[in-house]
C-alpha cells in the first residue's frame, strides 16, 4: 500500500491564501490610514462648521439688534415718520388682478 | 583483506551520530521559546489583559467635555429676545509665563486696561487666572497673535439681548458663568441651560482629537428655547408710551402692561427707567428690579370697581342706588376723607365714574369688611399671581378682623392695602371675562382660564358699563378716549404712605383700560410713581394707555376704517370737538355722494373715485392692480384720468387723480 499521492494543488491554494492574506492586510492598513485622514478632515470640517455657525449666530444677533423695534422707531422718528393713527390705515383685500378688473367697484 | 571485511556496525559504534541529539536540542529550545512566548502571551492577554487594555485606551482615547448652548428666549412671533453666542475669554497660566512685563504690555495694548493690573495677575502664584472674560472677536484675534507663552484663549458663551432694553427687567440677565441671575433667565435656569456632558474621542500621538466614531459628538446638548407670550412690537410701543408718561411728568418710575383679555397672555411688560441686560453691570440693582411683580403699592381708586362688583354681587347695592357724598368731606373715626369735587348725591355708577372716595367708603361700610375681604381674596389679592418670576410679592391684604372702620373706609378706595401691578391686572382680567378668573401668563401654554367664578356675568357687565362711562361719558378717564372705539377704564390716584407715618405728598397715578369696551380684547394698565406737578391717573397714566392702545390696534390692523367711521350713524365719539365733527360730516357727505355715483359706474372699467377720500380712491385702484399718480393737494379726489367707466389704459399709461379740499364736481 503506498500513501496517496498529493498533487501540486494544495501548494497553489496555500500560495493563493497567503497572497490574499497579504492583500487583506495591506487593504486593512490602507483603510486605517484613510480612516485617520478622514478623521483629521472631519475634525477640520467640524471646527470650521462651528466657527461659521458661531459667526452666523453673531451676525443674526447683530441683524436682530439692527432691526429691533426700538432702533427702527428711533430711525423712523429721525425721518419724520410716526405710527399710523386712527383713520390712516387701509386694509387691502388680496384679490387676483384679473378677477378684480371685472368687478368694477 | 581482513580490514576490508570489518563489519559496518562496528564503525557505526565508533562514530557517534549526533544529529538526533541536535535535533532534539533544537526542538527543545524552540519548544521552550515557544512555551515562553505562549506564557508571556498568556500573561499579557489573560493575566494583565484588562489593565493593559485600559492603558491602551487611555493612550488612544480622550474624554472631551461639552457644554450646550443656552436656550433662546423668543417672543410670541419668534422674535429673538435673548440668545447665546460663542465668544472667547483670555486667561493665563502664570507658571508658564516667561516675561511678565512684556506679556502685560502686550495684553494692555491688545485688550486695553492697565499694564500694572495684568502684570500683577501674571506674577501671581495661581495656576490659573482670568485676564478678561468674553472679549470681542477683534480683541481675541489680537491676543492670539501675541503668541505669548502662558496666555491662552478659551471659548465661552455670552448672552446677548438684541432688543437692548426691550423688556429688560422681565428678561433679567445671565452672569459670566452662564447662570441666570435675575428675571426669567433666573426662573427658567434649569430649562434654558445647556447640558454639560462628556464623550470619548480618539487621540493621535500628538494628542489631537479624532472624531472617528462621532455618534456621541452629535448629541444635542443645547438648552430648551423659551417662548413668551410677549409681542416685541407691542412691548416697544408700551415702553415708548410709558417713557413719555414717566419722563414727561417727572415720575420716579412707571410700569405698563398689555394683556390679551381672553387668554390672559401678557403682550407687554414695560418698566421705566429702562434696563439693558447686555450691560447689566452698569446699572444699580434697583433698576433691574422687576417692580411690576415685586413692588406692591396702594392702588388707590383703581380698586373701586372691585368694591362695587363685590357689593353688587352680594346684593348690597344696585347701580342706581344713591349715596350722599357729603359735599366732598367726610369724617370716619377722626379721619377725614376727601373728594376732589364737592359731590352731593351720587349713584353707585356715578361714584365709579367720578371716582368719589366718600361714596366708595360708604359702599364699603355697607358691604362690610368680611365680604369685601372675601371678594378681594377671590380676586387674588394678598397672594402671588403665580407668574414665573423671582421675588413676586403677595401684596398686603390684612385680616378683616383687624380692620377698623377707617381701614374699611380706606380700603374702599384702595388705600390701606397693597397690590402689585400684576395682581391688579389679574383682577381686571376677571372683570373683563364676565367674572371668571383668568390667570395672566408670560410663557405660552402655562396659564389661562382658572375657571373659578368670582362675579356673575351680569355683575361684571354692569361694572364694565360703569367703567365705560368713566372714559366715554364725563368721567375721570376722558383722556383715554379713542375716536371710533369705545374704551372702558378706571383712573387711580393713590396717596403714598410716608416714611414718617401717615400719608405724604407723593402720589402714584394709574389707569386701567379696556378696548373695545363692549367686547374687551385688550387690557392696558399703567402706573406712574410720584409724578408732578400733576398726579392724577386720568391725566398722567390715561394718555399712555390710550397711546399704547392706538398703536397696538394699528399694528394688529384693528383700528376702525375711516370710511366706515364716516358713514357710521354716530360720527365719532362724545369727545369730538366741533371741528372734528364737521370734518367727519364733510367726509361722510362726500363719501355718500361718491358711493351713490359709483353704483352707476360700469363694472368692467375704471371705477369712479371722484369725491372719495384719497385713501379710499387709492385702495379702489389698488384692488384693480393699479397705483394712480397723485397730483395737487387736498383730501378728496376732484378729477380722475381715465374717466370713470372707461377701460383700463394699456402700455404703461398711468392713471392720475387730482386732489382738492372740496369736491368740485357737480
Amino acid at each position: 500500500m503506498s500513501a496517496p499521492r498529493r498533487g501540486p494543488g494544495w501548494i497553489w491554494w496555500a500560495s493563493i491564501l497567503a497572497v490574499l492574506a497579504l492583500v487583506l492586510g495591506m487593504a486593512q492598513a490602507w483603510s486605517n490610514i484613510e480612516r485617520m485622514d478622514l478623521a483629521y478632515e472631519l475634525g477640520r470640517q467640524q471646527a470650521m462648521l462651528e466657527q461659521k455657525q458661531a459667526l452666523a449666530d453673531k451676525l443674526e444677533v447683530e441683524r436682530d439688534s439692527l432691526v429691533s423695534a426700538h432702533r427702527l422707531r428711533v430711525r423712523a422718528d429721525a425721518m419724520g415718520l410716526e405710527p399710523a393713527g386712527s383713520g390712516r390705515i387701509r386694509i387691502m383685500e388680496a384679490r387676483p388682478v384679473g378677477a378684480s378688473e371685472g368687478q368694477g367697484s | 583483506m581482513s580490514r576490508a571485511k570489518r563489519p559496518v556496525n562496528a564503525d557505526r559504534a565508533r562514530v557517534r551520530d549526533w544529529a538526533g541529539v541536535r535535533m532534539i536540542v533544537v526542538a527543545a529550545a524552540f519548544g521552550l521559546c515557544w512555551l515562553a512566548l505562549w506564557g508571556r502571551a498568556f500573561q499579557v492577554q489573560v493575566l494583565m489583559g484588562d489593565e493593559l487594555a485600559a492603558k491602551a485606551l487611555r493612550q488612544h482615547q480622550a474624554v472631551e467635555m461639552a457644554s450646550g448652548e443656552r436656550g433662546r428666549i423668543l417672543d410670541r412671533n419668534g422674535t429673538v429676545l435673548a440668545k447665546s453666542v460663542v465668544c472667547r475669554s483670555v486667561y493665563a497660566r502664570p507658571l508658564e509665563v516667561e516675561n511678565a512685563d512684556r506679556a502685560a504690555a502686550s495684553l494692555a495694548k491688545a485688550l486695553g486696561g492697565s499694564k500694572a493690573g495684568y502684570r500683577t495677575r501674571l506674577l501671581s502664584r495661581e495656576h490659573f487666572v482670568w485676564l478678561r472674560r468674553q472679549v470681542g472677536d477683534r480683541e481675541a484675534a489680537a491676543v492670539a497673535d501675541l503668541k505669548e507663552p502662558g496666555i491662552h484663549l478659551v471659548d465661552e458663551y455670552r448672552r446677548l439681548y438684541p432688543g437692548g432694553h426691550l423688556a429688560g427687567q422681565l428678561l433679567g440677565f445671565v452672569g459670566l458663568d452662564g447662570v441666570g441671575l435675575e428675571g426669567l433667565e433666573r426662573s427658567f435656569q434649569s430649562r434654558l441651560v445647556g447640558l454639560r456632558t462628556s464623550f470619548t474621542v480618539g487621540r493621535d500621538a500628538s494628542g489631537r482629537h479624532l472624531y472617528l466614531d462621532g455618534e456621541d459628538a452629535g448629541r444635542d446638548v443645547a438648552g430648551t428655547d423659551l417662548a413668551l407670550t410677549l409681542d416685541a412690537e407691542i412691548q416697544c410701543m408700551a415702553e415708548r408710551a410709558l417713557e413719555k408718561a414717566v419722563s414727561g411728568w417727572g415720575g420716579q418710575w412707571g410700569g405698563l402692561m398689555v394683556l390679551d383679555v381672553a387668554s390672559g397672555d401678557v403682550l407687554a411688560w414695560a418698566q421705566y427707567p429702562f434696563f439693558n441686560p447686555n450691560i447689566y453691570g452698569r446699572y444699580a440693582p434697583e433698576t433691574w428690579r422687576n417692580r411690576l411683580a415685586m413692588d406692591a403699592l396702594e392702588p388707590g381708586s383703581t380698586m373701586k370697581p372691585f368694591l362695587v362688583a363685590a357689593a353688587l354681587q352680594d346684593g348690597v347695592v344696585r347701580p342706581g342706588d344713591v349715596f350722599h357724598c357729603e359735599q366732598g368731606e367726610f369724617t370716619v373715626a377722626d379721619k377725614t376723607i376727601r373728594d376732589t369735587h364737592d359731590y352731593g348725591d351720587l349713584t353707585v355708577a356715578e361714584i365709579v365714574k367720578y371716582s368719589s372716595n366718600i361714596g366708595a367708603s360708604k359702599i364699603a361700610e355697607k358691604l362690610g369688611a368680611e365680604r369685601y375681604h372675601a371678594a378681594l381674596s377671590k380676586l387674588g389679592f394678598g397672594r402671588k399671581v403665580g407668574l414665573p418670576l423671582p421675588g413676586e410679592a403677595r401684596g398686603i391684604l390684612r385680616d378683616p378682623g383687624r380692620w377698623y372702620p377707617v381701614d374699611l373706609a380706606a380700603a374702599g378706595f384702595g388705600q390701606g392695602l397693597s397690590a402689585t401691578m400684576a395682581q391688579m391686572a389679574a383682577a381686571y382680567l376677571c372683570l373683563a371675562n364676565d367674572g371668571v378668573l383668568v390667570r395672566p401668563g408670560l410663557v405660552a401654554g402655562d396659564h389661562g382660564r382658572d375657571g373659578r367664578v368670582v362675579f356673575d356675568p351680569a355683575v361684571a357687565r354692569a361694572v364694565m358699563a360703569m367703567l365705560t362711562d368713566v372714559v366715554e361719558a364725563d368721567g375721570t378717564g376722558t383722556q383715554a378716549r379713542i375716536k371710533g372705539l369705545t374704551v372702558a377704564g378706571k383712573t387711580g390716584t393713590a396717596q403714598k404712605a410716608s416714611s414718617k407715618g401717615g400719608y405724604g405728598k407723593h402720589y402714584a397715578a394709574s389707569f386701567a383700560g379696556f378696548v373695545p369696551a363692549d367686547e374687551p380684547a385688550f387690557l392696558v394698565i399703567c402706573m406712574v410713581d410720584e409724578p408732578h406737578p400733576q398726579h392724577y391717573g386720568g391725566v398722567v397714566a390715561a394718555p399712555a394707555v390710550r397711546e399704547t392702545m392706538i398703536n397696538a390696534l394699528a399694528y394688529l390692523g384693528r383700528l376702525p376704517d375711516p370710511s366706515a367711521l364716516a358713514l357710521a350713524p354716530d360720527v365719532g365719539s362724545g369727545d369730538m370737538g366741533a371741528g372734528d365733527r364737521d370734518e367727519a360730516a364733510v367726509e361722510a357727505l362726500a363719501l355718500a355722494g361718491a358711493l351713490a355715483r359709483r353704483t352707476r359706474t360700469s363694472g368692467n372699467g375704471v371705477p369712479d373715485v371722484v369725491g372719495l377720500p384719497l385713501r379710499r380712491a387709492v385702495e379702489m385702484f389698488a384692488q384693480s392692480g393699479r397705483v394712480p399718480d397723485i397730483k395737487g393737494h387736498g383730501r378728496v379726489v376732484a378729477r380722475q384720468e381715465p374717466a370713470a367707466g372707461r377701460s383700463w389704459p394699456k402700455g404703461g399709461v398711468s392713471c392720475v387723480v387730482w386732489l382738492a379740499d372740496i369736491e368740485n364736481r357737480s
